[in-house]
């Protein structure tokens, strides 16, 4: 029996005037009612066109009072997504947001202080960083860890944006979000390809326009990245052709398709077919398919029995995007370090376990199939070849990205020998203070739902990073009352690269920022080579930043790495730092705006502007014996600027009592 | 009209109803709601209700009311019943309403009580050890002629003193005694089952007379209920009236609301359950103020004044002749045990006309669900509404098997 629309109508009219005329006192309890009410309703496309129809007598209830939503100017395009997967009534409120900014974009409401054109910027904003959800068909097994129903809701919401706000007007941020997945670069870069086809297929790009020809290469690039790509039909064909291809046009076409990669460290479809060709027919030709440099050529050399028996027998259209990998790996030589080498023959040789087999078929990011091992072996390669692709998805565990981005950097021996344990006994230990932390009798971390479209080292390490961190951090504070845990943890957790000294804006004793002149002198004579003695960074430094929106309002902690400080081509002294979070653009407010290309950035670095990066930061580890007397020497003018910027940004929500005293 | 009413305890839906209804009252309840009921004024005496003693007694509380000139005093739940019966005590200046109060909280008494004035219970006894339920349920089965080989009777063993079905633990095996009684649960009462159908009344009662009788039906103790009862029940109204009126004679109850249950079978007897005088759970008030269309949250506190003229009773309740088209029920959701990880709301109740709404929430993380104790621990509920009893009962029978969370 179905049921009336104009009941419906009734009831949610009816629902909305007793949320009304509710007393302040037992509003919660009649706004889950009203919400669940609207969840519902939210699943049936008509239920959708009703509730954006009574849309203004919500707002007129109230019914973003006191949430998050509350304020249009506060909400930000990047959080949305992660709070549409968050489930009723986190979704539902969401929706709710969206559906406001739209009529707001439509002119059907009206906002004080939150103009149309706002709106359009915020849903365009929304839409670019939600493709995946925007054209998803929520087909592929890791969705499935969330409700079917929510999914639902998700859908028909873009479908409603889109046909108000159609993609082709969004052209412009579409090209802009393209270029920052570029250069930020995540190791499976699933959203970047999943653009770059949605631009393919939806997309007109004209001849002319300067960003459209941009797009157009990108495209190319990722689709049609030779000639004879382009005129394949399938992947099947273009593998068909490859024998049939004289030694001049194969050359080319190695050559060619190596370019492609190594411009913008996207590997097409068409390059698998191609390297495994040549891997097996013409092994001579394997440096040029994957472009290598000098150091990589030296190391093929060396090791060609062993990368051809990589790209055989793990390099299949699941781990397609492994090919990269490898190329970085055999650039930085790791083949040849005696310790990875034996850390990587051992991991070739594993049992995997039952449960992290599951694990890891089931975060497999394409449609095709492949084995564990084969997925396990493309995800370390992408690890190892690109550390600062590294990225947390929607997880709270920027720490445990932070250490595997490190170790693979640093310590890759250290990261395959916790794999192997991860991956053969599902298990990791860690030393404490004398005792043994093992993730597998840890139940508590600080993940909840796990998001699984992270690459195959993350999603196997990253569940027991997490709880070991959470253990230790547990321990420490039981321990150390009154004393900032990262202390005591970073070291143990991270390992020996964590520098002895250590300084947080806060005074845990006295519940205030404290000495902070001296926390910024600090910080610019440990780390601006203008103020070091001209060094440069040796170790990653792990530090705790204040994220910030983009009205400077302090929104919560997050963890990154400074990777090195040095003047960019216009002779700004930049922080060059590792973000795992997947935004690479971000505006934090009094014009401080991480960037991730045009700066002088290797692929997957942020910068900022050093005084900039300085202000938001609450904590981080440096060496004492060698600051000696250089805080002194940090200007005035120079402490005031940052101390500017963090007083009338995060430094709002606290209470300050000294800013002067020396250390 | 009373002067000012003290609620004994916590109840959101209540204080909302009062603030609406604007009389004068007072909330005692622990120390840690002060600073909540403060920012949202509302009329507070912090008081440790769960301490007794020399320095923490009825005389001290009436010192502290006091001031605001109560008068009148109301328990909200079930712990606070004997606070709000001292109180009413020294207001009405009768010794026995304490007695009285003291009937609803020990289950043996009540019983008692029941048997001696003519009401139809079970079987029942105050036990101390397992022995005793064991000797129990000799005598039971001796008295029903049980013959070698045929099955133990069935009962039930109940915490003196606890809300709804908390601790309540339904034994059908001998085995099952030291199984499922925990050395703690003692002493306790034990009784015989009563068969029939199972259902609760809330009647308002002043001057000893019920002035108004809702009828809840259960479609699942615990699970979900409806109101008004279906035709079967609500053709026995007389009856039950009757009945109802009758345990308030026994028990001398002169003013407020009970909430007893009751075991209806074939014959047209009535067994008599148990009986309470705080709010039921269930929210069955809320449900009986849709579909009586009246402030029952508000009329539950206002009956306990003694002071009431009969045009305000009067205007408290629906008319005498008024009997509800729409019935509204609500399931409540208990996730299923073992591991769950997230809301899954049926595609089908999207399609139900009879839907109204649902307050769950998808769960913080990966949770682990065992046990459930008295109607506490339900994760959310569903609401519905409709004109046919029937299909309303069909559906709430339906909605308790399907799995919200998963």
């Amino acid at each position: 029996m179905p049921v009336a629309l104009s009941d419906r109508k009734a009831h949610l009219q009816q629902s909305i005037q007793e949320f009304q005329d509710v007393l302040p006192l037992y509003r919660d309890q009649k706004l889950e009612r009203l919400l669940g009410q609207i969840d519902a309703l939210l699943r049936l496309p008509e239920g959708l066109e009703l509730v954006y129809e009574v849309l203004p007598d919500l707002l007129e209830a109230g019914i973003f009072q006191q949430t998050a939503w509350e304020h249009p100017a506060q909400l930000v395009p990047g959080l949305v997504k992660g709070t549409l997967l968050a489930g009723h009534p986190n979704s539902t409120l969401e929706i709710l947001s969206e559906l406001r900014m739209l009529a707001l974009t439509r002119g059907e409401l009206k906002h004080k202080s939150f103009a149309a054109a706002k709106a359009r910027g915020f849903l365009e904003n929304v839409l670019v960083k939600c493709v995946d959800l925007a054209f998803g068909e929520f087909d592929h097994s890791f969705w499935s860890v969330y409700s079917k129903g929510e999914l639902k809701k998700i859908k028909l919401l873009f479908e409603k944006l889109l046909r108000d706000i159609p993609l082709q007007s969004l052209r412009s941020e579409f090209e802009e979000e393209v270029e920052v997945m570029v250069h930020h670069r995540a190791i499976f870069p699933r959203r970047l390809e999943k653009m770059l086809r949605v631009a393919d297929q939806h997309l007109e790009l004209s001849a002319t326009r300067q960003g459209d020809t941009l797009l157009r290469e990108r495209v190319n690039s990722f689709l049609r990245p030779t000639r004879l790509a382009a005129e394949s039909e399938s992947l099947e064909a273009y593998a068909n052709a490859l024998p049939r291809l004289r030694q001049r046009s194969l050359e080319k076409e190695c050559q060619n398709m190596g370019e492609q990669m190594a411009e913008d460290g996207l590997v097409s479809p068409f390059h698998l077919p191609l390297l495994r060709h040549v891997a097996r027919e013409h092994p001579q030709l394997v440096p040029q398919v994957l472009s290598l440099d000098a150091h990589g050529r030296a190391e093929y050399e060396r090791h060609e029995a062993f990368v051809r028996l990589l790209i055989e027998e793990f390099l299949v259209p699941a781990t397609r995007y492994a090919i990269y990998g490898l190329n970085q790996v055999m650039q930085r030589s790791l083949f040849s370090r005696q310790i990875t080498w034996n850390a990587l023959n051992r991991l070739l040789r594993i049992k995997i376990h039952p449960q992290v087999a599951e694990t890891l078929e089931k975060s497999n990011p394409t449609d095709h199939q492949a084995t564990a091992m084969q997925l396990l072996v493309g995800g370390l390669l992408g690890v190892l070849g690109h550390p600062l692709g590294v990225r947390q998805g929607n997880n709270p565990t920027c720490q445990s990205a932070r250490g595997i981005s490190m170790w693979s950097r640093h310590a890759p021996g250290k990261l395959i020998n916790l794999l192997i344990d991860a991956a053969t006994a599902n298990n990791v230990a860690f030393r404490f203070e004398g005792q043994h932390i093992k993730s597998a009798t840890e139940t508590q971390g600080l993940i909840r739902t796990f998001d699984y479209q992270l690459d195959p080292v993350s999603v196997v390490l990253v569940p027991h990073l997490d709880k070991v961190y959470n253990k230790m951090m547990t321990l420490s504070q039981v321990k150390y009352p009154g004393k900032d845990p990262h202390v005591i943890v970073n070291p143990a957790f991270y390992g020996h690269w964590i520098q002895t000294g250590f300084r947080s804006v806060y005074n845990p004793v006295i519940g205030a920022i404290d000495r902070y002149d001296s926390f910024v002198r600090i910080f610019f004579a440990s780390f601006h080579p203008e103020y070091n003695g001209g060094h440069h960074i040796i170790y990653p430094v792990p530090l705790g930043i204040f994220i910030t929106d983009s009205h400077a309002n302090m929104l919560g902690f997050h963890a990154v790495s400074l990777l090195r400080v040095d003047r960019d081509d216009r002779g700004i002294w930049r922080a060059y730092f590792y973000n795992p979070n997947s935004e690479g653009k971000q505006n934090w407010g009094q014009g401080i705006m991480p960037t991730v290309y045009d700066h002088g950035e290797e692929p997957g670095e942020s910068s900022l502007p050093f005084y900039q990066f300085a202000a938001r930061v609450y904590a981080f580890h440096y060496n004492t014996i060698r600051l000696e007397d250089k805080a002194g020497k940090v200007s005035e003018k120079q402490v005031r600027k940052v101390r500017q910027l963090a007083q009338n940004s995060w430094g709002k929500a606290y209470n300050w009592i000294s800013t002067s005293e020396t250390a | 009209m009373a002067n000012c009413f003290a609620l004994i305890g916590w109840s959101l839906p209540v204080i909302e109803s009062m603030q609406k209804s604007e009389k004068p009252f007072v909330v005692v309840s622990f120390p840690d709601f002060e600073s909540y009921a403060k920012e949202h004024h509302i009329p507070f005496v912090p008081f440790q209700l769960d301490e007794w003693g020399s320095h923490s007694n009825s005389l001290g509380l009436a010192e502290l009311l006091k001031p605001h000139g109560v008068d009148v005093a109301v328990p909200l739940y079930e712990e606070t019943v004997e606070w709000a019966g001292a109180l009413n005590s020294f207001y009405r200046n009768d010794p026995r309403v304490l007695n009285r109060a003291f009937l609803f909280r020990n289950k043996a008494m009540m019983k008692r009580k029941a048997l001696l004035g003519g009401l139809k219970v079970g079987l029942f006894e105050e036990v101390h050890n397992h022995q005793q339920v064991h000797e129990f349920l000799d005598r039971l089965n001796e008295a029903n002629l049980q013959l070698p080989g045929e099955e133990d009777a069935w009962i039930h063993v109940k915490p003196f003193a606890s809300a709804g079905t908390v601790g309540h633990r339904f034994i059908k095996s001998r085995e099952q005694i030291d199984q499922k009684i925990q050395p703690a649960d003692f002493p306790c009462l034990v009784e015989s089952h009563l068969t029939g159908r199972e259902f609760s009344c809330e009647a308002f009662i002043h001057g000893g007379k019920v002035r108004f009788l809702n009828i809840t039906e259960y479609v699942k103790l615990g699970y979900s209920n409806f109101i008004p009862a279906g035709p079967e029940l609500e053709g026995k109204r007389d009856l039950i009236h009757r009945e109802v009126q009758k345990l308030v004679d026994i028990f001398g109850i002169e003013y407020g609301m009970i909430h007893p249950e009751w075991f209806l079978n074939e014959n047209d007897v009535l067994n008599f359950g148990e009986v309470a005088c705080r709010i039921p759970g269930g929210h069955i008030l809320e449900l009986a103020s849709k579909a009586w269309g009246f402030d029952a949250l508000q009329a539950f506190v206002l009956i306990h004044d003694p002071n009431m003229s009969e045009e305000e009773i009067q205007a408290l309740f629906p008319p005498q002749d008024y009997h509800p088209e729409t019935y509204y029920g609500n399931v409540m959701v208990f996730p299923r045990d073992g591991q769950i990880t997230k809301l899954e709301i049926p595609e089908e109740l999207l399609e139900e006309p009879y839907f109204l709404d649902h307050n769950l929430q998808q769960p913080l993380g990966p949770m682990k669900i065992g046990g459930r104790a008295g109607f506490g621990n339900h994760f959310g509920t569903v609401n519905f509404a409709g004109d046919d009893p029937k299909r309303m009962a069909e559906l709430l029978k339906h909605y308790e098997d399907v799995p919200f969370y998963v």
